[in-house]
């Protein structure tokens, strides 16, 4: 039996032109014989307007600047992983003046913020450059050369003391898993066996810290479109701190009457138990839909993060491997950015040395406080804002243990352990091999990102089978 | 780990062919908007949504250029949609677990920007089209990704097949089946009085749009 007209599948084929003349001409046969064939079909052509009409009028979706400049820019083999220097292992002098590694201890914060300032005018022009992730590794290049000039320099003039401990051999590693040794000989570099910079708040100049408000996540973005290319991404593009902003974590909205909350969050290093690694987020009010939606939430912000020696033995701000170390005092005092504009979010972790003589302080006797000044824009006289202050103290003993952190504490946890991997700044022997930092993100993926979080864990297995084939 | 969620590290490379290289750009020009739109119907998530998409563009690079040229459209609907419904599957199957026990702050972060933005503008829209995309989105998958590759991005039938892996009868059952349900919607509601948040609105389907949760209603 045959469908009646309605029920037709060739009566949309008909509408919409898919038919052979042949076809056509049979089926207008049948419409024509059909009782109000052509009614039936033109209410059917007006179904098919509508839905077009309303497609349309869907909000027209782009990627990202930064997604598209990736695809515009892939990270081919040759152009993406561009070798600062060569660097012969074998030989002796040349492993002294391992260059990105020196880099940690002497780069200038205003040079960094200066070449990504740049970086984001390339970014931003309209006719994309077409060898961006050169251009990055030439910046890296003309950073890797001021750095060690900056080196030499705070090493001949400021006559810094140098103590047996602190000549003591560093060995790390290189994308190429091979060790190389350095001589770490600076004075504010800490008891760590991992020649990480950590600073002692006892020394009133490191007492307080600060740290990019925008520390952007370009990186992030070069490093996972390297790795899935299959390459090992080049030590001297990872930044941590850009890897670790790069997903979204769950803040709590600010209060009532403020227009940006601070979260602290502490538990065990998973590199480092004896080490305290805590988590610092900003977050601004949200846009309402309205009027207000676009209005900046917050201006003339400062963050702080002060240090109690009395419990602090040492820190470390994990990420901005090339400013560490700087005579500069701290990221975030050179960042230009100062705003927030709504819905905006940052994140900071802290790697902390607790005294050795911890188990004689109190309680709430502090590990740190998170200080935030900003100044709320008036909405009627921009003149008029008003100055907030915010204090959020995290008390010595108020660390987590792992199994009760948040999901979005584990996961950042796991983006810096897996960022100092490709740094080089652990080594095969520690605790953070892929495997663990994998099992890390999947016990990490719920929460608001729960999509990048896969892909992360997809990267992390990625990145395993890269350096197995090694 | 499903293979379509690898790009392998073996296929080939096409990154430093300038020809390959144009195709791309010329790609996410043409097919950009187009492509969000319907990883954001499989995701309803503009960030998974690009991500996603990215990852679609990305997988162009692998391709012979001369070779993908004459099939790009439905090649990357394909792509897209195969890689979306990766992410649905492996999200459907990983989060539930995890949920129930680590969920400590508990405050839900509202929509980004684009998303209320995206809001906004639904709100604005006339209420036929309104009522329109709401039912859409409550045909069955099969019949709303046919729906939208036809009616959004033009697609030939042979060329909606190829996409989603059916036969050319089957686009063209699943057009009229769905075509044919939206008139008995839209025919069988009132036309419009609803005010939103009113039952009737939400049983039109409008809520449901804008839903996170219900990513996966395989029909």
């Amino acid at each position: 039996m045959n469908p009646t007209l309605q029920d037709d599948p060739r009566l949309s084929a008909w509408l919409m032109d898919e038919m052979s003349v042949d076809e056509r001409t049979e089926f207008e046969q049948i419409i024509d014989a059909a009782p109000d064939g052509r009614s039936i079909a033109d209410e059917l052509q007006s179904v098919a307007a509508s839905v077009e009409a309303a497609l349309a009028t869907e909000p027209e979706y782009r990627l990202t600047e930064i997604q598209r400049e990736v695809l515009f820019n892939p990270p081919a083999q040759k152009v993406a992983a561009p070798a600062p220097v060569e660097i012969d292992h074998g030989n002796e002098e040349n492993s002294n003046i391992l260059p990105w590694k020196r880099l940690r201890y002497t780069g200038d914060v205003t040079e960094k913020i200066r070449m990504s300032d740049r970086m984001e005018t390339r970014r931003k022009s309209a006719n994309f450059p077409t060898y961006a992730i050169s251009a990055v590794a030439a910046i890296i290049l003309g950073m890797l050369v001021v750095g060690s000039i900056l080196f030499l320099r705070q090493d001949d003039n400021k006559g810094l003391v140098k103590t047996a401990e602190e000549e003591k051999e560093v060995a790390i590693s290189i994308s190429s898993g091979a060790p190389a040794k350095v001589s770490s000989s600076q004075a504010v570099v800490g008891s760590s066996a991992t020649g990480y910079l950590f600073r002692d708040p006892a020394n009133e100049e490191f007492r307080r810290s600060s740290f990019a408000l925008k520390p952007g996540s370009a990186s992030y973005q070069v490093v996972s479109t390297t790795i899935r290319d299959g390459v090992v991404p080049n030590p001297a593009v990872v930044q941590i701190e850009e890897m670790l902003n790069y997903f979204i974590y769950d803040y709590p909205e600010p209060e009532e009457e403020q227009s940006m909350s601070v979260s602290v969050e502490s538990a065990p290093c998973p590199w480092e138990p004896e080490h305290q690694l805590v988590q610092i987020g900003l977050k601004g009010r949200d846009a309402g839909v309205g009027e207000n939606a676009k209005q900046s939430v917050a201006t003339d912000i400062d963050v702080q993060v002060e240090f109690d020696p009395a419990t602090v033995k040492e820190y470390r701000l994990i990420g901005y491997d090339v400013a560490e170390g700087s005579a500069v005092k701290s990221a975030g005092e050179n960042d230009p950015t100062r705003d927030f504009a709504a819905g905006d979010a940052t994140t900071a972790l802290y790697e902390v040395v607790p005294v050795e003589s911890a188990h004689a302080a109190k309680d709430d006797d502090s590990l740190l406080t998170v200080h935030l000044n900003y100044n709320e824009p008036n909405d009627d006289d921009l003149k008029k804002s008003s100055s907030r202050m915010l204090a959020s103290r995290l008390a010595f003993s108020e660390h987590k243990r792992w199994s009760d952190t948040t999901s979005d504490f584990r996961f950042a946890a796991t983006v810096a352990g897996f960022g100092m991997k490709l740094r080089g700044q652990e080594d095969d022997d520690t605790s953070l091999d892929f495997a663990k930092l994998e099992s890390m993100a999947e016990n990490s993926l719920d929460g608001k990102d729960t999509l990048r979080r896969m892909r992360f864990v997809e990267l992390i297995e990625k990145m395993q089978k890269l350096s197995e084939k090694k | 780990m499903s293979a379509a969620l690898q790009i392998s590290m073996e296929k080939p490379s096409y990154h430093d062919d300038p020809e390959a290289r144009r195709l791309v750009r010329e790609a996410v020009e043409t097919y950009e908007v187009d492509l969000t739109r319907f990883a954001m119907s499989l995701l309803r998530d503009l960030e998974r949504a690009r991500d996603v998409v990215q990852d679609t563009f990305l997988k162009l690079y692998q391709q012979n250029p001369q070779d993908i040229r004459p099939k790009l459209k439905w090649w990357l609907f394909m792509v897209c949609r195969n890689r979306a419904l990766d992410v649905m599957k492996k999200e459907k199957r990983m989060i539930p677990v995890e949920e129930a026990d680590f969920r400590t702050i508990s405050s839900e972060s509202p929509a980004p920007d684009e998303e209320a933005e995206a809001m906004e503008d639904q709100m604005r829209m006339g209420d036929k089209i309104r009522r329109m995309l709401g039912f859409l989105n409550e045909l069955p998958d099969n019949q709303r990704d046919v729906l939208r590759l036809k009616f959004q991005s033009g697609m030939r039938y042979r060329e909606i097949a190829q996409a989603l892996g059916l036969s050319t009868g089957n686009v063209g059952f699943l057009i009229h089946t769905g075509l044919k349900r939206l008139h008995a919607l839209m025919t069988s509601t009132t036309e419009p009085t609803e005010i939103p948040g009113s039952p009737a609105f939400e049983a039109a389907g409008f809520t449901d749009q804008f839903s996170t949760n219900d990513t996966n209603n395989k029909s």
